[in-house]
C-alpha cells in the first residue's frame, strides 16, 4: 500500500440531472461553492484525503452526469466503486422518485458488497422543499442505507456525507476480512450439514 | 495540348487503324507514325506511351488470366455476347463517331499501339476489334475535350448525340442537354485554367446530371456489353476524379523507367487485385460497390444514355483500369485499360511543360516498342524490385510528401499533383471524404428540398458578394488599421473561388482548402462558409424551424436549466440559444436533448444570421455530418470514436497510450467532452471557432486530430504523472501548452506561423493562446485517413459486436441467475419441508417397522397361544369326548340299567321292607323289654324305699345287671 495513505476509497456520485452532484462534490473537494456549474459532460474526477480515525484515506471521488443518456459511460464506473452515493434534490420531487432506479442500476453494475448512502441535496431551500426527511428517511431505512440532508450551498452535512460514506466502507471492510475467515466456516458447516443431512435420508432409505 | 497539325497529320492513320482494326499491316505504319509524332508533339507521347505501358500491364495481366482456368472462362463467356451485340450497332457508332472526331483527334493513333498490341496477343478471344472501338470512342472523347474549343466540340456533341438517338429511343432529352451543359462548363473551364477545370466540369457533371454517377459501377456486376463498361468509367470518373490510386503511379514509374515498365504494371495491376480482395483497404472500391447496390436500378433503366456521358468525363479516369483489371474480367480490364489511358492525356498534356526534365527518359522508352516489351520481359516480371510495397507505401509517402511540399506550390509538378490528389481525395483525405458524404447525402434528397438548397445556396452567395463589395474599402485606405492590414491579408480570391463553387475546391485543391481553412476562415464570412460547406441553408429547413418554434417540448424545462446554469453566450443570446437546442431537440425526437449540445449551438449562432440558419446548420451538423450518432441514446458515435482516438493515440505515440492505460486511465475519463462539444467543454471560444472551421471542411473526424494532437503536445507532462495526476492535467492544464509565452512552443510558432491568421489570437486577455499553431499542429502532426478510421471502425464494430453479445449474454445470464436463485431458494425451502417429511416419515417408517416387529412377535405369541388354546381345546374335546362312549351306549343299556335299577329298586325295597319289620318286630322287642323293664323298675322302687343307700346300690346293682 501506498505510504501516503492507508485507505483508498473509490466514491460515485449518482442522481438525476441537476440536483447537485458536481456542486456537493466541489464544496467537498474544495469548499467552494458556484451556482452556475456546468451540467457534467460524461465524467468529472477529484480526490480528497480526510483523516478517519487516525487513519489516512485517500476518497477518489467519481463525479457523473445524471442525464439518462450518459449512462452508457457511466455505468462503466459503477464496478470499480467502494461507495456510491445517491443524491436527490429536496426541492424536486422527480429526482426522489429516481432514487428507486438509481438503486436498480447499482444492483446491475455494481458488486453486490457495494455500499450505499442517500442524499437529499439543497436542504437549505426550505420553502421549496417537496420531499420530507421523514419519507425519504423510511425509503432509506427499506433500503438499509443511511441517509442524510446535505446543503451544498450552506455545506450543511456535506463532510458528513462523504466522512459517513468512508466510515462505513472502512468498518465493511474490516468487517469483510473477518467474515471471510467466518464465512469460510459457516460454509464449511453448511456442506457438513448437507452431508448430514444426505446421509439421514441415505439412513432413511434403507 | 496537341496541336493541330499534329492532329492532321495522324488523322488518316488513325481513321484507317479504327476502321480497319484487324489490319494488322496498319500498325506498323502507326507505329513509325507514332515515332515521327514524338517529334512534333513529345506530350502527347509521353501520355500514350504511359497509356501503353499500362495497357500493356493489362494485357500482361490478362495473360496471366489466361493461365488461370476460371478467369478464361469468364472472360470468353463475357466475350462472346459481345461480339454478337457488338458489331452491328456499337462498332459502327464508335466508327460514326469517329469519322466525325477523326480529324482532331490526336490521341487516339498513339492509343492504338497498345491497344493493338492487346489485340494481338489476344488475337484468338477475338476481342480486339471491340477494345480497339472502344477505346477509339474514348480516345475520340477525351480528345474533344482536350482539343477543341467549346463550340467545336458543342457541334461534335450534338452530332453525336444524333447519332445515338438512332441507336436508341430511351434516350432522355433532358439528360442529354444536361449533358451538353456539363460539357460546355467543362469546355469553359478548360479553357480557362487547365487542372481545375476537369475537375470543374466534373462536378458540374455531377451538381446537373446526378443521374449519370448513377450509371457508374454496374459494369462490375452486370455482364460487361461496351456501353455499360463506358458508363463505369464515367462515373468512375467522377466520383473518384481525385483519386488515380496506382495507375498513375504506374504512370509515373514508366516514366522513369521504360524497362521496367512493361513488369511494372501487370504486377500492379495484379497486387491491386490483392487488394481489391480486401475491401476494407479500398474505399474507392466500397464506394463503387455501394453505389452500384443503391443505383444499379438507375442504370438499368437507362444504360444507353451513359454511353454519351462519357465524352465529358473520360479524362480522368486512372482508377478504373486497375479496378476492371481487379475484376480478372480479362476482356473489360483490356477494354479499360485501353479507355482508361485516353483519359489521363488532357492533364498530363498540360502537365507536360513543368515535368518537361522528365521527357527525355519517356523518349527512349518509347524506342523500345512496348508490345515488345511486355512480350519478351515477362520472365523478369519477378525479379523487379516490388513495385506492389512501393505502391503501398506509396499513398502515405505522397501524401506526406505533398504536405510538407504544400507551401511550396510551385513544385508540385502539375503531373504528380493532380495525381496525388486524384489519389488523396479518394482515399486519404478527409475533405473529399467529408464532400464526397455531403454531395451523396444531398443525392438522396427530394427534388425540392435540393431546390431549395440550392436557393439556399446562392443566398449565401449573394450574401457573400455584397459582403466583398464592400471591402475593397479597406484596400484603398492607407493608413490602415491592424485589423484591416489582417483583411488585407486575406487571400479573398481564394475564398471567393471557395464561396462560389465550394465543391470543385474541395475535389481539386483540397490541399490548398485545408490549408486556407488551417489559418482561420475569416470571421466576417464564417457563418456564410460554414453553411456552403455544410450544404445547410434552404428555405425548407428555415420553414420548419418557424414550424416547430411553437411546439411544446418536454425538454424544455431542462434546456432552460442547463442554459441558465452555464454561461454560453450573452445573455441577450440566451433565448435564441434556447430556441434553436429546443427546436432541434423536437425536430429530432430520437436524439432530443442531450447535455452538451449547447457547447456546439452556441458557436453556430455567434457567426449566423439567425436563429434558422444556426438550426439549419446544427441539423446539418447532425445528420449530415453524423454529429447525431454521438448524442443518440447509447452514444454509439461517441464510444466509436472513443475507440478511434485510443488506436490513433496508441498509432502516433504508443508510449503514451501504454503509460495511460498503466495508469488506469480511459479515453471515457476525459475525451468523452472533447468530442461531444467539439472541445468547446474545456477550451477557450478561440479554439473552438477554428475547430468548428476544419469540422466544417473536413467531418467530426477531424476531432480526432486535435484530441491526438493535443495528447502527444502534451506527452512529456503525462508521463511523469500519476492517475489523479494526470487526470486533473487533462481536465485543466491541457492547453496551457498553446499560451503564448510558452517557452515548449513559443520558438517554433513564429516561425511556422502563416502570416495574415485572421482570428482573434491577440485579443486583449490575459491569457492568449497560440491558436494557430495549435490548429497547424493538429493538423499536420496527426495524420487521420478515412481508410485508418474506416479500419478502425471495422475493428470497433468486431469488438463492439462482441462485447454487445457478451453483454447480452452477461444480461440474460444475470436474469437467469436471479430467476434461477429465486428458484434455488424455493428449491431449497422446498427441500427442507421434504427434507423434515421425509425425516418425520423415515421415522415413521422404522416406528413402523417396529410395531411390525411387535406385531409379528406378538402374532406368534398369538399363534402360539392359539396353538396351545387350541391343543387345550383338542385335549378338552378329546377329555370331554372320553365319557362320551358310555353316554353313546345309554339307549341300549337304559332299559336294562332301568330294568335293573327297578329290579334292584325292587330289591331295595323289598331289603327295606323286611328291614322295617325287623325294626317294627324290633320295636315290639322293646316294648316288652321296657315294659318288663317297668316292672322290675317298680319291685325295685319298693325295695329301695326302705334305704336309699341302698337305692344307689340299687342301680348300679341294677345296671350292673342290666349290662
Amino acid at each position: 500500500m501506498n505510504s501516503e495513505y492507508d485507505y483508498l476509497f473509490k466514491l460515485l456520485l449518482i442522481g438525476n440531472s441537476g440536483v447537485g452532484k458536481s456542486c456537493l462534490l466541489l464544496r467537498f473537494s474544495d469548499d467552494t461553492y458556484t451556482n452556475d456549474y456546468i451540467s457534467t459532460i460524461g465524467v468529472d474526477f477529484k480526490i480528497k484525503t480526510v483523516e478517519l480515525d487516525g487513519k489516512t484515506v485517500k476518497l477518489q471521488i467519481w463525479d457523473t452526469a445524471g442525464q439518462e443518456r450518459f449512462r452508457t459511460i457511466t455505468s462503466s464506473y459503477y464496478r470499480g466503486s467502494h461507495g456510491i452515493i445517491i443524491v436527490y434534490d429536496v426541492t424536486d420531487q422527480e429526482s426522489f422518485n429516481g432514487v428507486k432506479m438509481w438503486l436498480q442500476e447499482i444492483d446491475r453494475y455494481a458488486t453486490s458488497t457495494v455500499l450505499k448512502l442517500l442524499v437529499g441535496n439543497k436542504c437549505d431551500l426550505k420553502d421549496k422543499r417537496v420531499v420530507e426527511y421523514d419519507v425519504a428517511k423510511e425509503f432509506a431505512d427499506a433500503n438499509k442505507m443511511p441517509f442524510l440532508e446535505t446543503s451544498a450551498l450552506d455545506s450543511t452535512n456535506v463532510e458528513d456525507a462523504f466522512l459517513t460514506m468512508a466510515r462505513q466502507i472502512k468498518e465493511s471492510m474490516s468487517q469483510q476480512n473477518l467474515n471471510e475467515t467466518t464465512q469460510k466456516k459457516e460454509d464449511k458447516g453448511n456442506v457438513n450439514l448437507k452431508g448430514q443431512s444426505l446421509t439421514n435420508t441415505g439412513g432413511g432409505c434403507c | 495540348m496537341p496541336s493541330n497539325e499534329s492532329i492532321e497529320e495522324h488523322t488518316d492513320e488513325d481513321t484507317s487503324g479504327i476502321e480497319e482494326p484487324d489490319e494488322l499491316t496498319n500498325r506498323s505504319s502507326l507505329k513509325e507514325r507514332d515515332t515521327e509524332s514524338v517529334a512534333s508533339n513529345q506530350n502527347d507521347d509521353d501520355t500514350t506511351n504511359g497509356r501503353a505501358d499500362v495497357i500493356d500491364g493489362a494485357t500482361t495481366k490478362v495473360q496471366k488470366a489466361t493461365v488461370s482456368g476460371t478467369d478464361t472462362s469468364i472472360l470468353l463467356e463475357r466475350e462472346n455476347p459481345q461480339l454478337e451485340i457488338l458489331p452491328s450497332e456499337s462498332i459502327d457508332n464508335s466508327r460514326s463517331e469517329h469519322e466525325i472526331a477523326g480529324s482532331d483527334n490526336s490521341t487516339t493513333q498513339h492509343v492504338h499501339p497498345g491497344v493493338e498490341l492487346n489485340k494481338n496477343q489476344l488475337d484468338s478471344t477475338g476481342g480486339g476489334e471491340e477494345t480497339l472501338t472502344n477505346v477509339s470512342k474514348e480516345d475520340k472523347v477525351g480528345s474533344l475535350i482536350g482539343t477543341k474549343d467549346a463550340s467545336f466540340t458543342k457541334q461534335k456533341v450534338e452530332e453525336q448525340k444524333q447519332e445515338t438517338k438512332k441507336f436508341d429511343s430511351e434516350i432522355d432529352l433532358n439528360q442529354q442537354l444536361d449533358f451538353l451543359n456539363d460539357m460546355k462548363g467543362g469546355m469553359r473551364n478548360l479553357n480557362e485554367s487547365d487542372i481545375e477545370n476537369d475537375h470543374e466540369a466534373f462536378v458540374d457533371d455531377e451538381k446537373l446530371s446526378p443521374n449519370t454517377q448513377v450509371g457508374v459501377d454496374t459494369s462490375v456486376n452486370s455482364p460487361l456489353d461496351n456501353k455499360e463498361t463506358t458508363e463505369y468509367v464515367s462515373d468512375e470518373e467522377k466520383l473518384l476524379s481525385s483519386k488515380p490510386p496506382n495507375h498513375e503511379t504506374g504512370a509515373i514509374v514508366t516514366e522513369q523507367n521504360d524497362i521496367s515498365v512493361g513488369d511494372e504494371s501487370p504486377l500492379k495491376s495484379l497486387s491491386q487485385g490483392d487488394n481489391q480482395n480486401d475491401t476494407a483497404g479500398r474505399p474507392d472500391t466500397d464506394i463503387s460497390l455501394d453505389r452500384t447496390a443503391k443505383e444499379h436500378d438507375a442504370v438499368e433503366e437507362e444504360p444507353i444514355n451513359a454511353q454519351k456521358f462519357p465524352s465529358g468525363n473520360i479524362r480522368k479516369l486512372p482508377p478504373i483500369p486497375i479496378q476492371i483489371s481487379n475484376e480478372k474480367d480479362e476482356n473489360s480490364s483490356q477494354k479499360e485499360a485501353s479507355t482508361s489511358t485516353s483519359p489521363p492525356l488532357p492533364p498530363r498534356q498540360n502537365v507536360a511543360i513543368p515535368t518537361s526534365p522528365r521527357l527525355p527518359p519517356r523518349g527512349n522508352s518509347r524506342e523500345q516498342p512496348p508490345k515488345e516489351k511486355s512480350r519478351e520481359q515477362p520472365p523478369t516480371k519477378n525479379a523487379v524490385p516490388p513495385p506492389l510495397e512501393e505502391e503501398m507505401k506509396s499513398e502515405k509517402f505522397r501524401k506526406n510528401l505533398e504536405e510538407t511540399k504544400k507551401n511550396s506550390h510551385k513544385y508540385i509538378p502539375l503531373t504528380s499533383s493532380k495525381a496525388v490528389q486524384l489519389d488523396s481525395t479518394a482515399e486519404i483525405n478527409l475533405i473529399a471524404s467529408r464532400y464526397r458524404k455531403t454531395s451523396h447525402h444531398l443525392n438522396k434528397e427530394g427534388e425540392e428540398t435540393r431546390e431549395s438548397l440550392q436557393e439556399g445556396q446562392s443566398f449565401l452567395k449573394s450574401t457573400y458578394t455584397s459582403f466583398l463589395e464592400n471591402l475593397p474599402e479597406y484596400n484603398e485606405v492607407d493608413n490602415v488599421s491592424e485589423g484591416d492590414r489582417e483583411m488585407f491579408k486575406i487571400d479573398w480570391s481564394f475564398w471567393t473561388q471557395v464561396v462560389n463553387d465550394f465543391a470543385t475546391v474541395a475535389s481539386n485543391e483540397p490541399e490548398k482548402l485545408e490549408a486556407h481553412v488551417t489559418n482561420g476562415i475569416p470571421p466576417q464570412i464564417r457563418g456564410i462558409l460554414w453553411q456552403l460547406m455544410a450544404n445547410s441553408k434552404s428555405r425548407e429547413m428555415e420553414d420548419i424551424y418557424e414550424t416547430l418554434l411553437d411546439t411544446e417540448c418536454l425538454h424544455d424545462a431542462t434546456i432552460r436549466r442547463d442554459l441558465r446554469r452555464t454561461k454560453f453566450v450573452g445573455e441577450d443570446k440566451m433565448e435564441s440559444l434556447f430556441k434553436v437546442i429546443k427546436v432541434y431537440s423536437v425536430y429530432d425526437p430520437d436524439v432530443g436533448y442531450t447535455q452538451g449540445m449547447a457547447f456546439i449551438a452556441a458557436p453556430l449562432l455567434m457567426n449566423c444570421e439567425n436563429e434558422a440558419e444556426s438550426f439549419g446548420l446544427m441539423v446539418g451538423l447532425m445528420k449530415n455530418y453524423g454529429l447525431r450518432e454521438l448524442f443518440l441514446p447509447g452514444m454509439p458515435g461517441l464510444m466509436l470514436m472513443l475507440y478511434q482516438f485510443d488506436r490513433l493515440l496508441e498509432e502516433h505515440s504508443p508510449n503514451l497510450y501504454n503509460r495511460l492505460i498503466r495508469e488506469g486511465i480511459s479515453s471515457t475519463m476525459y475525451a468523452t467532452q472533447w468530442f461531444l462539444t467539439f472541445f468547446a467543454y474545456k477550451f477557450p471560444l478561440e479554439f473552438v471557432l477554428r475547430i468548428f472551421d476544419i469540422v466544417f471542411v473536413e467531418g467530426i473526424e477531424v476531432l480526432l486530430k486535435f484530441a491526438v494532437n493535443i495528447m502527444l503536445k502534451n506527452e512529456e507532462s503525462l508521463v511523469k504523472l500519476r492517475f489523479d495526476e494526470v487526470l486533473e492535467f487533462l481536465k485543466d492544464e491541457l492547453f496551457n501548452y498553446y499560451l503564448v509565452g510558452n517557452h515548449d512552443n513559443v520558438s517554433v510558432v513564429q516561425m511556422e506561423l502563416p502570416e495574415g491568421a485572421p482570428l482573434k489570437g491577440d485579443e486583449a486577455s490575459s491569457l492568449s493562446y497560440n491558436v494557430d499553431l495549435f490548429v497547424h499542429d493538429a493538423m499536420r502532426g496527426v495524420y487521420v485517413t478515412p481508410l485508418t478510421l474506416r479500419r478502425y471502425r471495422g475493428e470497433y464494430i468486431e469488438i463492439h459486436e462482441k462485447e454487445q453479445k457478451k453483454e447480452n449474454h452477461y444480461e440474460s445470464l444475470r436474469i437467469q441467475n436471479h430467476q434461477l436463485q429465486r428458484e434455488a431458494q424455493k428449491l431449497e425451502h422446498d427441500y427442507s419441508i421434504l427434507n423434515e417429511e421425509n425425516i418425520s416419515a423415515a421415522n415413521e417408517l422404522i416406528e413402523n417397522r417396529l410395531n411390525m416387529e411387535m406385531l409379528l412377535d406378538e402374532k406368534n405369541d398369538l399363534t402360539n397361544t392359539i396353538a396351545d388354546i387350541k391343543n387345550q381345546i383338542d385335549e378338552e374335546i378329546r377329555e370331554q369326548n372320553l365319557p362320551n362312549p358310555d353316554a353313546s351306549l345309554p339307549r341300549a343299556d337304559l332299559k336294562e340299567d332301568l330294568e335293573r335299577t327297578v329290579s334292584r329298586n325292587n330289591e331295595v325295597m323289598r331289603e327295606n321292607g323286611q328291614l322295617e319289620e325287623r325294626i317294627s318286630q324290633l320295636q315290639a322287642e322293646i316294648d316288652e323289654l321296657m315294659s318288663i323293664n317297668k316292672e322290675q323298675a317298680s319291685t325295685a322302687s319298693l325295695l329301695e324305699s326302705g334305704s336309699r343307700g341302698k337305692g344307689k346300690k340299687g342301680w348300679t346293682g341294677f345296671k350292673k345287671v342290666f349290662k
